[in-house]
């Protein structure tokens, strides 16, 4: 009965740790609409802060769920590819650009106030969230 | 490298008329993938946010792309990358100055596809290494500059250390594909 017992609980435990293995494996990379937002700002304070001090702003936004508020400067994109909206920052030289996935792209246009989610990437002549989301 | 473009990109805006005879060229959304092929697995991953600036009157060209900006189909295979190999938190960019050679400012004002050099230096994982590629150049009808350059790269080359257990499952030469489609400044 006891030997039973551990074969039963073995196997158990064996297609529990191959089921969160292969979950694991086939996860996708996190979308911004599944999940809250850790830290909410501006979009002109968001770009501030990684022209200011770089290191220190990835230190605090990369990898996380950043959450801007900001006007539409562009949009560009789409079409196959991921669709851009570039959020004003006060700086002509950069954007707050937030990437959409193609089949994920919001219908926006310039001068429209929004607020969207997305996974901050970091700083290169403009601060780029991924994976975005619109919050409505 | 930003201070670089950042510069250009004002004096596209700021400078005279006259003082812009420099054929200048720019892009911040050039896609720039790589792939790896092993019997285990394919991995590839792509980056559609490269920034490129292209002096074709003095033949200068910079690239810089955000290491955690490629993406992968999995979140395993990205957080590895970003975490374990490329330590992106430490080494954010990747960064290519060089030049481009076998091609001039005029021959950009006729389509056509020329095959060109790309010589200079690429820092990627905070290692630098000297790199000559070909690359191509087409300028289309409409004065549209496109360019494209396929290499290779070697993990060891920039001290990316791949744990024995996964071996197997990364290739010894990975392939990098770079594809730019440039504005003119």
């Amino acid at each position: 009965m006891n030997k039973r017992l551990i074969l039963i609980i073995g196997l158990v435990v064996v297609a529990a740790t191959a089921h969160y293995a292969y979950r694991e494996w086939n996860r996708e990379p996190e979308k911004a609409a599944e999940a809250s937002a850790e830290v909410s700002l501006t979009a002109t304070e968001l770009f501030q802060a990684f022209t200011t001090d770089e290191v220190a702003a990835g230190t605090r936004f990369n990898d996380k769920l950043v959450q801007v508020n900001g006007t539409v400067r562009e949009v560009n994109g789409g079409g196959g590819a991921p669709l851009n909206v570039l959020l004003e920052t006060g700086d002509p030289l950069g954007a707050v650009v937030c990437e959409f996935e193609a089949g994920a792209a919001p219908t926006v246009k310039k001068d429209d106030k929004v607020s969207v989610k997305g996974f901050c990437a970091g700083y290169n002549l403009d601060v780029l969230l991924q994976r975005c989301a619109i919050v409505e | 490298m930003n201070k670089n473009i950042r510069s250009l990109a004002a004096a596209a805006l700021l400078a005279p008329a006259a003082l812009m005879a420099q054929e200048r060229y720019a892009c911040r959304t050039g896609n720039v993938s790589f792939f790896s092929a092993t019997p285990v697995e394919n991995i590839e991953a792509h980056n559609h946010k490269a920034t490129s600036v292209y002096d074709a009157t003095a033949g200068n060209v910079e690239f810089a792309v955000l290491i955690k900006a490629f993406e992968f189909e999995k979140a395993l295979m990205q957080e590895h990358f970003n975490e374990n190999y490329m330590e992106s938190n430490t080494y954010p960019k990747a960064i290519f100055k060089g030049k481009v050679t076998g091609i001039t400012a005029a021959d950009l004002k006729k389509p056509g596809t020329y095959p060109v050099m790309v010589e200079g230096e690429l820092t990627m994982h905070g290692v630098a290494k000297p790199r000559k590629e070909k690359a191509t150049l087409t300028v289309e009808p409409t004065g549209a500059v496109k360019a494209s350059c396929d290499f290779i790269v070697k993990p060891e080359d920039h001290k990316i250390t791949i744990p024995a257990v996964v071996r197997g499952q990364i290739a010894e030469e990975i392939q990098v594909k770079v594809r730019i489609d440039y504005q003119k400044m």
